[in-house]
């Protein structure tokens, strides 16, 4: 199992559900076009190299014009996208209510947030995979060309979190994107194989391990939740 | 502090071991009484962290000391994460109340309360 350079292989169950994420992405959204939603992951991969984001965080940004400096970035996507994907790439953990008012304020739809954020999310998800084992991240595919949908659910309910959730869902976290069902689609299939999303879910590690992983990544992305 | 109890709440059987929270917050060192859990600790940081270098060195350590299947599905279970991380951040949700109600005194001493500030949500 083990490749050149101390590289890993990912599993056929997850390998294939990794590269149907980036295709499901390429698709046309709810949203955002499949032009759009590749240029949201360009985006997520851009952002660690970030001049503006090394420079400030994100309560300095919203403290300073900077100067009439932009996230790096290669103009295909809203400037007000391309903060939102890199805040949440890169200070994950020190998002705020303010921060999220900003964006929606410079003109941003709750609906396309939320797909931004699954979509984000889910590349997040196959680029930490792909890098962790030691392999390229996968190529983009071509996006996929189309009208987006504009589907919205109106089976939601304010929970005091900045955005509805959806009524329905055993924990906040399996409602959170529940105001645009496809964002919530396609985010949980990248990560279900991370977790025990399934009854038949296993793992070569124990559930006490499992549990410690997934709590100390937690704690290191300062997550509340 | 048992990790078991989060697992029992949130997803029925209780299958695991009790583990020292601290462990899993980085406040503690050693094992956190998890098989290997001081190294998977620092696996699921260092993925945390994208700080590839020394995932490369931990991946092959893990290969060695516990199998290639079990590397990767701790960097599996930690790239979930990184990203179900993100989710949770990015749309405020707050705690699921039952979690809430049972942990209160658990975040105060573990330190995570601190990853809230009142800014979060106001």
């Amino acid at each position: 199992m083990t490749g050149s350079g101390g590289a890993l292989a990912a599993g056929d169950t997850t390998a294939a559900a990794h590269r149907a994420t980036l295709q499901a992405i390429a698709e046309p959204g709810a949203w955002w076009s499949g032009e759009d939603r590749v240029a949201i992951v360009r985006a997520a991969r851009a952002a660690p190299s970030c001049a503006l984001c090394s420079d400030t965080d994100i309560a300095a940004r919203l403290e300073s014009d900077r100067a009439g400096r932009e996230h790096d970035n290669d103009g295909t996507l809203p400037p007000i996208a391309v903060e939102a994907v890199h805040g949440i790439r890169n200070d994950s953990g020190r998002l705020t209510r303010r921060w999220f008012d900003h964006v929606i304020d410079m003109g941003m739809l709750p609906e396309s947030y939320v797909e931004l954020v699954a979509v984000t999310a889910s590349s997040i998800i196959v680029d930490t995979f792909a890098k962790g084992i030691g392999a390229e991240p996968y190529p983009l595919p071509d996006a996929v060309p189309g009208e987006p949908s504009l589907e919205r659910s109106n089976d939601v309910v304010d929970a005091d979190a900045w955005l509805p959730l959806a009524r329905e869902g055993r924990a906040n976290i399996l409602r959170s994107l529940g105001l645009v069902p496809n964002a919530s689609k396609l985010f949980f299939q990248a990560f279900e194989s991370s977790y025990y999303m399934q009854p038949d879910s296993r793992f070569s590690l124990d559930r006490s391990q499992v549990e410690l992983v997934a709590a100390r990544v937690s704690a290191a992305n300062e997550c509340f939740y | 502090m048992a990790l078991r109890e989060s697992v029992r709440t949130r997803h029925g059987a209780d299958t695991s071991t009790a583990a020292d929270l601290d462990i899993a917050t980085g406040r503690g060192r050693g094992t956190g009484h998890v098989r290997h859990g001081a190294f998977l600790a620092n696996l699921a940081e260092a993925v945390a962290d994208w700080r590839w270098d020394e995932v490369a060195s931990l991946r092959r350590q893990g290969t060695a000391e516990l199998g290639a299947a079990q590397t990767t599905d701790a960097i599996l279970v930690a790239s979930g994460f990184n990203g179900i991380t993100r989710v949770a951040d990015a749309i405020g949700i707050r705690p699921d109340p039952w979690t809430a109600q049972a942990s209160v005194e658990l975040r105060a001493r573990h330190g995570i309360d601190s990853f809230a500030p009142a800014a979060k949500w106001s």
